[in-house]
């Protein structure tokens, strides 16, 4: 617990004037919301400002401000420049959000894209990575909720848990992906402001010569560049952060609600703006050990640093950053998944007739349920942060090259695809229970790789890209 | 092999100026979208 905490009145005050401002600001968004495309996709309209900003919030999440600095004080330097890698993910998927939306011009999910390019089986296995990423994010958001208000605060985990919950669901019900995007906007306003401010405070108050000093002294291999499992960490992050964003529906749905010409540049500006953030927030954590702070849990060093540095106005500011680090990702991930399962689950699997103000009304009802479901989940706190965001490595590194290879070269057939899908995830499973979470993405990833190469090589098939315009796999 | 405090420094230094910049040039894009009415 802290040192300088928010009575649970101010806690409280602060909980309901986010939530008022933010489900006021869907609402209003939602307004001129009038079929599907709206609601899901803002249009498919969306500009460069915007755009940037969403791509660079919705990667802002409760990793970057409470697991980056985990990172950081157990792995040092490596773990606050490997999760800086993650950038990586937004710049290289830039290109692929050009072809996706050249692709496709009426798509609407990913998994429109796995069961043109591949067939079933792929995209079954494609579901089921997905689906279990998207829980895997949202529980892992939902928590660092609870444990942001609990280490904050007097309320407890579940309070906390409960609320941002709550609050996301609402205002994402409400306004659609355009509420989603355009307080994507402001909240990344605020999250940098403040970033920067406790950086700032942290090198005044503390300095980075003492900082420097203190771990040199205490836990010198915090700042070793031959640390091994450090390195490790590094490379798989480097997969981990491509998977995450070459699969998930939520930068799919993006590159498909941008305007045309826009999705390139926005995110590359969007990974190029958010490659130093990690770093700036694991620095903060380095200052625990000179500050003699010892967290009880590692993803608490971030906030437990700011607020001791900041006292009662730290444990505000830190609520404000990290609450909308944590909105910005979830409001993201339950308007793309909703989207995912409404068009992939609800209409292709049980009303393939539905039309607009039918999945329209689905979608909402999913939403709701996405949001209940992660609730339920998030109740027994199980894993730390970073220990649940990990064990996902395994599934979404798989998907990594059949993605790659089924935008850009004809010749991977969907058996291959589903083969690489499956044995990479299984491997990565299996090494991250015996060797540990740092291998599972790279083990996925490579096995994947090999699949994929062998089905290129020994029985390479030639997919038509105009398949993706035939009137089938056109969503009404 | 350690990092010294003067590469410390200046990495710190380079992401907070970076961080810094990021909110300048989003809200600079934002008014160059309004202005051009391509914001949605």
């Amino acid at each position: 617990m802290l040192d300088a905490q928010l009575d649970w009145g101010l806690a409280l005050s602060v909980l309901i004037a986010f939530g008022v401002i933010w489900i006021g600001f869907g609402w209003y968004l939602g307004r001129g919301n009038r079929n599907i495309d709206d609601y899901a996709l803002a249009g498919r309209n969306v500009g460069l400002a915007f755009a940037t900003a969403t791509a660079m919030a919705t990667w802002i999440t409760s990793n970057t401000t409470l697991v980056a600095p985990q990172l950081a004080y157990q792995f040092g330097v490596w773990g606050m420049i490997g999760y800086s890698l993650a950038a990586l993910g937004l710049i290289l998927f830039a290109p692929m959000a050009q072809r996706i939306k050249s692709l496709m011009p009426h798509g609407f999910t990913s998994g429109d894209f796995i069961r043109t390019r591949y067939g079933k089986p792929a995209w079954a296995v494609f579901m089921v990575i997905s689906l279990f990423y998207a829980l895997g994010w949202l529980v892992s958001l939902g928590m660092a909720g609870g444990i942001l208000l609990s280490s904050l605060s007097d309320l407890d985990y579940h309070t906390g848990m409960s609320a941002i919950l709550f609050i996301c669901v609402i205002y994402t019900l409400l306004g659609g992906l355009k509420a989603v995007i355009a307080t994507d906007f402001v909240q990344s306003i605020l999250i940098l402001v403040g970033v920067v401010i406790i950086a700032w405070v942290c090198i005044d108050k503390v300095g980075i010569p003492e900082i420097h000093a203190r771990v040199s002294e205490f836990q010198p291999e915090l700042l070793n560049l031959a640390f091994p499992a450090a390195i490790m960490f590094l490379f798989n992050n480097i997969f981990f952060g491509l998977g995450e964003i070459f699969h998930s529906n939520v930068w799919w749905s993006r590159a498909f609600a941008f305007k045309t010409g826009v999705g390139k540049r926005a995110f590359l500006a969007g990974g190029l703006l958010w490659l130093p953030i990690p770093i700036v927030t694991g620095f903060v954590a380095l200052a625990a050990i000179s500050l003699g702070i010892l967290p009880p849990s590692a993803d608490m060093v971030g906030p437990l640093v700011a607020a001791k540095l900041l006292g009662s106005v730290g444990a505000l500011f830190v609520f404000v950053v990290v609450f909308s680090a944590l909105a910005s990702s979830m409001d993201s991930l339950l308007a793309a998944t909703s989207d995912l399962i409404t068009q992939d689950g609800y209409k292709r699997l049980f009303n393939p007739k539905a039309d607009s103000d039918t999945l329209l009304k689905a979608n909402k009802w999913i939403v709701i349920s996405l949001g209940l479901l992660t609730w339920v989940l998030c109740l027994p706190k199980v894993a730390t942060l970073g220990a649940l965001l990990n064990f996902t490595g395994a599934f979404v590194a798989s998907a990594i090259f059949p993605i790659v290879f089924g935008l850009y070269h004809p010749g991977l057939t969907g058996r291959f695809a589903t083969v690489a899908m499956t044995l990479g995830t299984l491997t990565g499973l299996t090494l991250y229970f015996l060797i540990g979470f740092y291998v599972a993405a790279i083990s996925s990833c490579l096995v994947s790789l090999a699949c994929c190469l062998l089905g290129l090589w020994l029985f390479p098939g030639k997919f038509d890209w105009q398949h993706f315009k035939e009137k089938q796999h056109v969503p009404e | 092999m350690y990092l010294s405090e003067t590469l410390l420094t200046v990495l710190v230094l380079a992401a907070c100026l970076g961080t810094a910049l990021a909110p300048i040039i989003l809200l600079l894009l934002y008014k160059r979208d309004l202005k051009d009415k391509s914001l949605w």
